[in-house]
């Protein structure tokens, strides 16, 4: 049987999380819902997911006020973790939660093809 | 005529009152949906109303059958020590292997030694009411080809003469439309599981699309579900809006109905948005807050998109706020989906009536208002959420989920 989107998905994040110095990842839509998650257990996903998009959408209103250009991704770094939101289309998101000792460049190398993938599929 | 209540939020409703004795109904699912857990969770409820249940298993050990109920949350070792729960094994057979049950056919292949079985294990069951559960359907016809669908009129009088009910599993898989016209025929009621896939978001919902015993169910409305573990069958509701003028009250709603709750806010006001998970009679159903301050707006579009419902909520003292609420619904694309406006401070001085902001509101009196109050004024802290009645609570929770499903 083929694979349905959402598992199609849900590999990609595995994928991701193969990756060395990446913790969990999650794919979710502009407006907050929640359509992929693998992220450590203690997590709320829903929630994680509905933050996640507010704030990528609030850097790009912020940066849409300036007129200079569309937001590539918000990079949160925290004391213990980075949080990488990239765009993955117009209707999309994959945030990853990166360790903080990991080299951001090649790291996000991993999380743009993820981030490409998942706008070829949502497509 | 007896009912029989299945505990499914809003699906003993569209079967009016639940299942009947005697009958047959059908869970009819369309290929990768589970239909089990429904047959899982209503003869958990039957058990516990004293009912016996008989358990047809002909696809996997009773054992596995057990570990699943398990699973989800439900006790199912006290009710077959007490010999209320057992199985019909019609699947060791198939795979030469000695039944350990205490009902069992040799020839699973041969339908009317299932009958004969079955007429046995009734006949244990003593006079109270008996469910019971055909998992599955499709298996039956797969194992004793289509002529099954005949005996199984057979079993309806057997049912009549032994008080039980059937509750039948199927799985719509390339059967031949004449064998479907006739599953169908033979059903009293059919409850079919369905998806639809939305921008890779996959929903699930069922439809009651026969009841036999009533002409005046509510044919084709879809409720929404989601499976979780545990708790079983919940209407699942992934998105209700809540907005309202700045202080009228929002994140003090999205704290006061969520069991689980986060805000992003500054100085008590929330400058992104709340989220919330409400567990709530049977409903599962995530609540987005959206920032009530002009300057945020921007949020609010983003946010806005496929929601299900709207709680749009309003400051009873402060008139200013009523306008403001329905620029946000325009804002958000909420206009048309079902709203209920929450009054809130409805017991502070100054506030107006119902029927006062219904009319300031110009909103038609199809919109419920639910007038809500804080649970304790003295315990009401500036800039922090409040602490809403959870009757207030309940009651908007109740207006709005009957507007929706």
């Amino acid at each position: 049987m083929p694979k349905s989107k959402k598992e199609e998905l849900a590999d990609l994040l595995k994928e991701l999380e193969n990756v060395g110095d990446i913790d969990g990842a999650a794919i979710t839509t502009r407006d907050g819902l929640l359509v992929a998650s693998r992220l450590p257990r203690d997590v709320n996903a829903e929630t994680f997911a509905a933050m996640s998009a507010t704030m990528y959408g609030a850097a790009e209103t912020a940066v849409s006020e300036l007129k200079k250009g569309s937001v590539k991704r918000v990079i949160s770094e925290a004391e213990d973790c980075k949080l990488v939101a990239v765009d993955a289309g117009p209707s999309a998101a994959v945030v990853a939660l990166v360790r903080s000792e990991a080299n951001l460049g090649l790291v996000l190398i991993e999380i743009l093809k993820v981030a490409n993938a998942t706008k070829e599929l949502m497509k | 005529m007896n009912t029989y209540a299945t505990s499914i939020p809003r699906l003993d409703e569209f079967l009016d009152g639940g299942l009947k004795p005697s009958t047959l109904t059908v869970l009819w699912a369309y290929p990768g949906i589970e239909n089990a857990p429904f047959a899982y969770q209503t003869l958990m409820e039957r058990l516990e109303s004293g009912d016996s249940c008989i358990y047809i298993t002909q696809s996997k050990l009773g054992l596995t059958v057990e570990d699943e109920i398990r699973h989800y949350g439900w006790g199912i070792e006290k009710y077959k020590e007490a010999g209320k729960f057992f199985f019909l094994d019609a699947y060791s057979g198939l795979i030469n292997a000695e039944s350990e049950e205490r009902f069992s056919v040799k020839n699973a292949k041969d339908i009317t030694q299932i009958t004969d079985a079955l007429k046995n294990a009734l006949d244990a069951t003593g006079s109270g009411h008996t469910l019971v559960v055909c998992d599955s359907l499709s298996t039956l016809i797969d194992h004793c080809g289509e002529n099954c669908l005949d005996e199984l009129i057979k079993w309806k009088d057997i049912f009549k003469e032994k008080n039980a009910t059937g509750f039948f599993l199927f799985t719509e898989w390339p059967y031949e439309t004449k064998v479907l016209n006739k599953a169908r025929l033979i059903s009293d009621a059919i409850i079919q599981l369905k998806a639809i896939e939305e921008k890779v978001i996959l929903r699930e919902f069922f439809i009651v699309s026969k009841v036999s015993w009533n002409g005046k169910s509510k044919e084709g409305v879809s409720v929404p579900f989601k499976i979780s573990v545990p708790g079983g069958v919940k209407v699942y509701i992934p998105k209700i809006l809540v907005t309202g003028a700045y202080n009228a009250g929002k994140s003090s709603f999205v704290h006061s109905a969520s069991t689980k709750a986060v805000s992003v806010d500054r100085v008590g006001t929330t400058v992104a948005l709340d989220h919330g998970h409400v567990d709530y009679s049977g409903f599962s159903v995530d609540l987005f807050g959206t920032p009530g301050q002009e300057r945020f707006d921007p949020i609010l579009e983003l946010l806005g998109g496929e929601s299900l419902g709207v709680i749009a909520v309003v400051d009873s003292t402060n008139e200013q706020s009523f306008h403001r609420v329905n620029d946000m619904l325009i804002r958000s694309k909420s206009i048309g989906l079902p709203v209920v406006i929450v009054a809130n401070k409805a017991n502070l001085e100054g506030a107006l009536s119902i029927d006062k902001i219904r009319e300031k509101m110009h909103v038609s009196d199809a919109v419920p208002i639910v007038p809500v109050t804080a649970e304790d004024l003295s315990k009401v802290k500036v800039n922090e959420p409040a602490k809403l009645k959870d009757e207030d609570v309940h009651a908007v929770l109740d207006a709005l989920f009957s507007r929706i499903v």
